[in-house]
């Protein structure tokens, strides 16, 4: 009967739809262990077992078999409890440690002409030094500590001119009006230039970080809880900040953040992480909504 | 080709189970079937709770169906989808390009001015700047929203004008399916008739909608056809 009002031949099918959505980034059984790790790790670990630490080699397994795609200009929001693997996972991506396995392929859009050549293959095998090239080209960071990710015995300008010297830049005039033009757009007073940002408030030094990340232009930008521990009207600046980088840039960035409120106002998906392990992933107002999950209802229900 | 429905509903259920409370089952609607054709105003009514806003909740995927089929003939695929099971990636694209949704409530990233929230979608679709914010300022000004607002923060702004940027964000860039939930709620009777009338425009330019209106008068002005909706089911008027 419902025959007669459409025409089944019309629907479309869920490969055709894949065609045209295809990822930039794919990440596939990306798995973390710290420790040994034995045959067990992955089978005594998760959400089920309720931890993270494999009780036969007493590894801690940070990431379990994750499979993230990343589409162009899309902001994917990555939440969950402390010690789920958020930050081992934007870190990984970084190349800043090994991954234990997993593989990660490139979409030849988004690679640029010196690293054009590595379409389909799994750059996490590639040499320390490609993945250095990969990374200088494509993907910029914000840490979580700004400990991390600043020098504090070099000034905040010297900050970003070693991430552009590391870049190739070599022109000293040229390397300061870059930061000063970045220092502009994240709004740090130009006259701290020459500070150490040791000196600067919490909201400023992720502010310069976000500088030092866009300094070489990346196509990927990874956000490990950039307003944690900002005060609201900080807080406001900055995801007003990320929000106009992504729609001006279009940039393709992996936000992580306790903060649901962040995620919804910046993520078009949502992935929810437990003990290392993908719990549930959707649309963000679904996930927010509608979870699925007895842990991301749990999540939810406790922070709205 | 033109009978062709832009919109059908099929046998579309949805149940939440709520974990902790030992996996309790709540009831959100069941067996819906409708259909709505291009340019067509379908009007949801029905008591309280009776599963008006979770249907069109289902309908953008904010909900996930339990059974059933939400067939949408899409332009950007250029075929029929079921809406309820493509990837979100599709939905994405599918809600930037094509369907809207307007709740009674605005949310947006604080500090972004008014006149900006209403022109992004039109920017992100390569609508020149200057003219994006000109078309948005209009728009807001035949909403009777004060000219000064338009370049301040929503986020002090009175219900009634945060529900004004609401409806503008998404008619400016005119959806091919505009999805309403009481989006008049808190608004003044002046006003109510001047997003009516907007909307009418938006019909006749091929727009179909399904929205719920609490007020009889209005869901009459606004309507073609209105399904009754009680305890979840469809029920003949
Ligand atoms: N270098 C390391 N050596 C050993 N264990 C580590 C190391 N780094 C992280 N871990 C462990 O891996 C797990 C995941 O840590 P991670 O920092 O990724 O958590 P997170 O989700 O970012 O938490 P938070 O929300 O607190 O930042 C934790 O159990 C942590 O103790
Ligand atoms: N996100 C949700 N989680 C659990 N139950 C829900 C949710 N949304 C709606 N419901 C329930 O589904 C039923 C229908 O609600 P709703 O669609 O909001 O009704 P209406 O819009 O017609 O007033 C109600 O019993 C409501 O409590
Ligand atoms: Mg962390
Ligand atoms: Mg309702
Ligand atoms: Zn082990």
């Amino acid at each position: 009967m419902t025959n007669n009002i459409y025409n089944p031949y019309l629907i479309r099918e869920d490969e055709k739809l894949k065609g045209l959505t295809e990822p930039y980034v794919s990440i596939q059984n990306l798995t973390k262990i710290f420790g040994p790790s034995c045959p067990m790790c992955i089978e005594q670990t998760g959400p089920e077992h309720e931890t993270n630490k494999c009780c036969t080699c007493g590894s801690i397994v940070a990431l379990r078999k994750i499979s993230i795609e990343l589409y162009p200009n899309e902001i994917l929001g990555i939440i969950g409890e402390s010690g789920s693997g958020k930050s081992t996972l934007v870190r990984l991506l970084h190349f800043d440690m090994d991954v234990t396995y997993g593989e990660m392929y490139l979409d030849p859009l988004i690679l640029c002409q010196e690293v054009i050549d590595h379409t389909k293959k799994d750059i996490f095998t590639l040499s320390a030094f490609e993945k250095r090239k990969i990374r200088n080209k494509l993907i910029g960071i914000v840490y979580q500590n700004p400990y991390m990710g600043l020098k504090m015995d070099i000034s905040c300008g010297g900050n970003i001119a070693e991430k552009l010297i590391e870049y190739g830049w070599r022109n000293v005039n040229a390397i300061r009006t870059r930061a000063m033009e970045l220092l502009n757009r994240t709004e740090v007073p130009i006259d701290r230039i020459d500070h150490s940002p040791k000196t600067f408030s919490g909201g400023m030094q992720q502010r310069v970080q976000i500088a030092k990340a866009l300094s070489t232009n990346p196509k990927i930008l990874l956000l490990d809880e950039v307003t944690t521990g900002l005060d609201l009207s900080v807080q406001a600046k900055v995801l007003d900040l990320i929000k106009k980088i992504q729609e001006k840039l279009k940039i393709t960035m992996i936000v992580v953040s306790h903060d649901l409120g962040v995620i919804r106002l910046l993520a078009t998906r949502t992935v929810v992480m437990k003990y290392g392990t993908i719990v549930e992933a959707g649309l963000t107002d679904q996930i927010l909504e509608d979870p699925q999950h007895p842990y991301t209802q749990l999540l939810v229900n406790s922070q709205l | 080709m033109e009978n062709h429905y832009l919109l059908r509903l099929e046998h579309a259920a949805k149940t939440f189970v709520l974990h902790g409370l030992g996996g309790k089952k709540i009831m959100g609607f069941r067996d819906i079937n409708f259909t709505v054709r291009r340019g067509e105003s379908v009007g949801l009514a029905g008591p309280s709770g009776s599963g008006k806003s979770s249907i069109i909740k289902s309908i953008y995927r904010t909900y996930l169906l339990s059974h059933g089929h939400i067939w949408y003939d899409s332009k950007y695929y250029d075929g029929i989808v079921d809406i309820s099971k493509i990837p979100e990636r599709a939905v994405h694209l599918i809600r930037t390009n094509e369907i809207g949704y307007i709740s009674q409530f605005l949310r947006v990233i604080p500090r972004v001015a008014a006149v900006e929230i209403v022109a992004e979608p039109l920017i992100r679709n390569g609508v020149p700047e200057v003219e994006a914010k000109k078309v948005s300022s209009d728009l807001l000004k035949r909403l009777l929203l004060p000219e000064n607002l338009h370049d301040a923060y929503p986020s002090t702004f009175s219900g009634g004008e945060q529900q004004k940027i609401n409806i503008a964000k998404t008619i400016v860039w005119r959806p091919r399916l505009l999805l309403l939930d009481e989006p008049t709620a808190s608004l003044d009777t002046h006003s109510v008739s001047i997003v009516m009338g907007l909307l009418k425009e938006l019909k006749e330019g091929g727009t179909a909608m399904v929205g719920i209106f609490h007020d009889a008068q209005i869901m009459n002005d606004f309507a073609d056809t209105v399904y009754n909706i009680d305890r979840g089911f469809y029920v003949e008027q």
